[in-house]
């Protein structure tokens, strides 16, 4: 049973049921729709996102669900993104950032992890000013508080 | 470009900042005032305070950021300013070889706690203040201790036992009995009781009144109990944990049938790491292939070929089997393995050397099927050969990095530990000798 997607610049997208409903968001909408075959509108997503989403959901439409990890400890591996989804994630920052927002918003937790993830691995390693750099951030501190904020948690930069 | 960059977004960078260790937070923390307040509460939210770790901070800071600080760790030796800290929002409290008193104190002083354990060397008797305090923690969750309980203290234990889910008991003793009467300790989900200790023999054992006043049970990691195994599977058998699912046990007398009839009683299996392992077990566990997570058997079971081959294509859920052997032509004509989440993969594979070339296509390409997988061991220390005197050759195993040009998601992050320094190796020897042709294979297969 397909279901037809909109993107935000009105470009239609027919997938089947099965992969749309790797996103929550569209199988709520869905399951409170019912039968209909009404397109699906997606405002926040634009074509060439939504067809790169749809790409991860298709690859990983037998997964089996993801049930939420009730561990204490929230730190959690970085290192273990399967190789199909390493290549997936090979883009231009611009478009890495449009696909956790598109995530997000479509509620595809494994496709979120999978991003946060690759920024978190973009990270590791970097100096303060080299992550400023990598995602063009400004620094709003003066140099007085940085120094205060480096001696506070400096215990924690060899862990 | 949008205006509003995703990560200005708190809850996207927050979910970024799970997936890093301090090291990083600490210097994402000095990026910008909006990465400072999102990202600060990560930084502090283990604390470990030990006096020979150089990596604890300074009390003025620890006081300062006191409402992040959600696990703590304190080791003997602390310097006493830091003793005085108090963390108004600490779940999990982890005390090391620390006298009575302060724990006492420290355990009063958080009625947050969630988690609590207190462990060290030697089983410590617990004065009745840290017990009663112990009580009165109204969120307590878990307990993990080794304890030497007497009259003073053993009935405020059990009251302690029917509030918690989890229960870890290293190395108890338990001096007296006390009062149990008909107590249940319905809230316990999770039971790891580990007796390790030579010299505790002479107490008695409270293990299985413990685990039968668990109607509730889901988990259960039990270790040092030979001679109590088989009772234990012939109350299993009679349903007494209904809910049971993972259970770890070490070898016991019990035998295959035996262990088959408890199986039989539960309504899931997620993960089994045990002893024994015959074709009775395995019909048994046979229903619950679509939820076995983890399956561990050691080398005195009695699993066959054909229950590995029909194990890695038939349970879809499956992260990580350790198993004893396969042969090769089993894997080769089988059905074809899931495409599973199988992380961790133990198994010694058989050849027959004239085989080799007529399976090992066929081998790859049931390999290739594992996309996930991280560790993969086909070492021959696996396999029984109690007649064989050449088993000192098989004892040393080194670590080979396998070649990352074998295109099966493998090449990252792959352990492969092979034995360098014998010739009959021809099961591990095909992987190292036919790397080229593989890719090949992978690629027609397509």
């Amino acid at each position: 049973m397909p279901v037809i997607l909109v993107s935000s610049d009105s470009q239609e997208f027919k997938v089947d049921k099965e992969v749309a409903e790797r996103s929550i968001l569209i199988k709520n909408m869905l399951e409170d729709v019912g039968e209909s075959d009404s397109p699906i509108p997606l405002p926040n997503v634009t074509a060439t996102v939504l067809t790169k989403v749809i790409e991860y959901c298709e690859h990983h439409r037998n997964d089996p669900v993801q049930v939420p990890d009730e561990t204490d400890d929230p730190r959690k591996r970085s290192n273990d993104i399967e190789e199909w989804d390493m290549k997936f994630m090979q883009v231009d920052q611009e478009m890495l950032f449009e696909i956790i927002l598109a995530a997000n918003y479509l509620d595809i937790k494994p496709l979120l992890d999978v991003g946060c993830k690759t920024v978190a691995n973009i990270i590791k390693g970097k100096t303060p000013e080299e992550i400023r750099k990598a995602f063009n951030i400004v620094n709003d501190f003066t140099p007085e508080e940085e120094a205060q904020i480096k001696k506070e948690n400096e215990w924690a930069e060899d862990r | 470009m949008p205006s509003l960059h995703p990560l200005d977004f708190p809850e996207i960078l927050s979910a970024v900042g799970a997936y890093l260790l301090p090291g990083s937070l600490a210097s994402c923390v000095r990026v910008s005032r909006h990465w400072h307040q999102t990202l600060l509460s990560l930084v502090w939210c283990y604390v470990r305070l030990e006096h020979f770790s150089p990596v604890a901070p300074e009390a003025q800071y620890l006081h300062k950021n006191r409402y992040f600080v959600r696990s703590l760790v304190v080791g003997g030796d602390v310097a006493e300013e830091l003793t005085f800290l108090r963390f108004p929002t600490l779940r999990t409290l982890t005390l090391l070889s620390l006298n009575s008193g302060y724990a006492a104190a420290m355990v009063q002083a958080h009625p947050s706690l969630v988690h609590l354990e207190i462990s060290g060397g030697r089983p410590t008797s617990y004065d009745v203040a840290t017990l009663e305090a112990v009580m009165r923690l109204p969120r307590l969750k878990s307990l993990s201790a080794n304890l030497s309980l007497d009259e003073a203290t053993v009935d405020l234990f059990w009251a302690v036992c029917t509030r918690i889910e989890r229960l870890r008991l290293h190395d108890a003793i338990f001096r007296v009995e006390g009062h149990l009467d008909s107590m249940m300790f319905s809230n316990i989900r999770e039971l790891v009781l580990h007796n390790d200790s030579i010299y505790n023999h002479r107490y008695p054992r409270k293990d299985l009144e413990i685990m039968q006043r668990c109607p509730k049970l889901e988990t259960l990691s039990w270790r040092g109990c030979w001679e109590s195994g088989q009772e234990f599977f012939h109350l299993a058998a009679a349903g007494t944990w209904p809910y049971l699912e993972n259970l770890t046990m070490a070898p016991t007398q019990t035998g295959d049938v035996k262990q088959a009839l408890a199986f039989q009683q539960l309504k899931r299996i997620s993960f089994l790491k045990i002893g024994v392992f015959g074709p009775r077990s395995f019909q048994a566990i046979r229903p619950h292939f679509a939820t076995l997570k983890t399956l561990y058997l050691t080398k005195y079971g009695l699993a066959t070929s054909a229950m590995m081959q029909e194990l890695l294509s038939s349970c879809p859920v499956l992260e990580e089997l350790i198993g004893d052997s396969i042969h090769a032509d089993d894997i080769a004509h089988g059905q074809p393995w899931i495409r599973t989440r199988l992380r961790h993969l133990v198994l010694c594979i058989n050849f027959d050397p004239s085989t080799i070339d007529e399976y090992q296509p066929l081998i790859f390409k049931q390999f290739s099927r594992l996309t996930r997988l991280e560790h993969l061991d086909v070492c021959w220390d696996r396999v029984r050969k109690p007649d064989d005197s050449d088993l000192s050759l098989v004892r040393h195993s080194s670590r080979v990095t396998f070649p990352p040009s074998i295109d099966l998601g493998l090449g990252k992050g792959l352990d492969l530990p092979l034995h360098s320094s014998c010739d009959m190796f021809d099961s591990s020897d095909w992987l190292r000798r036919y790397p080229r042709r593989q890719r090949t294979i992978y690629g027609r297969s397509k």
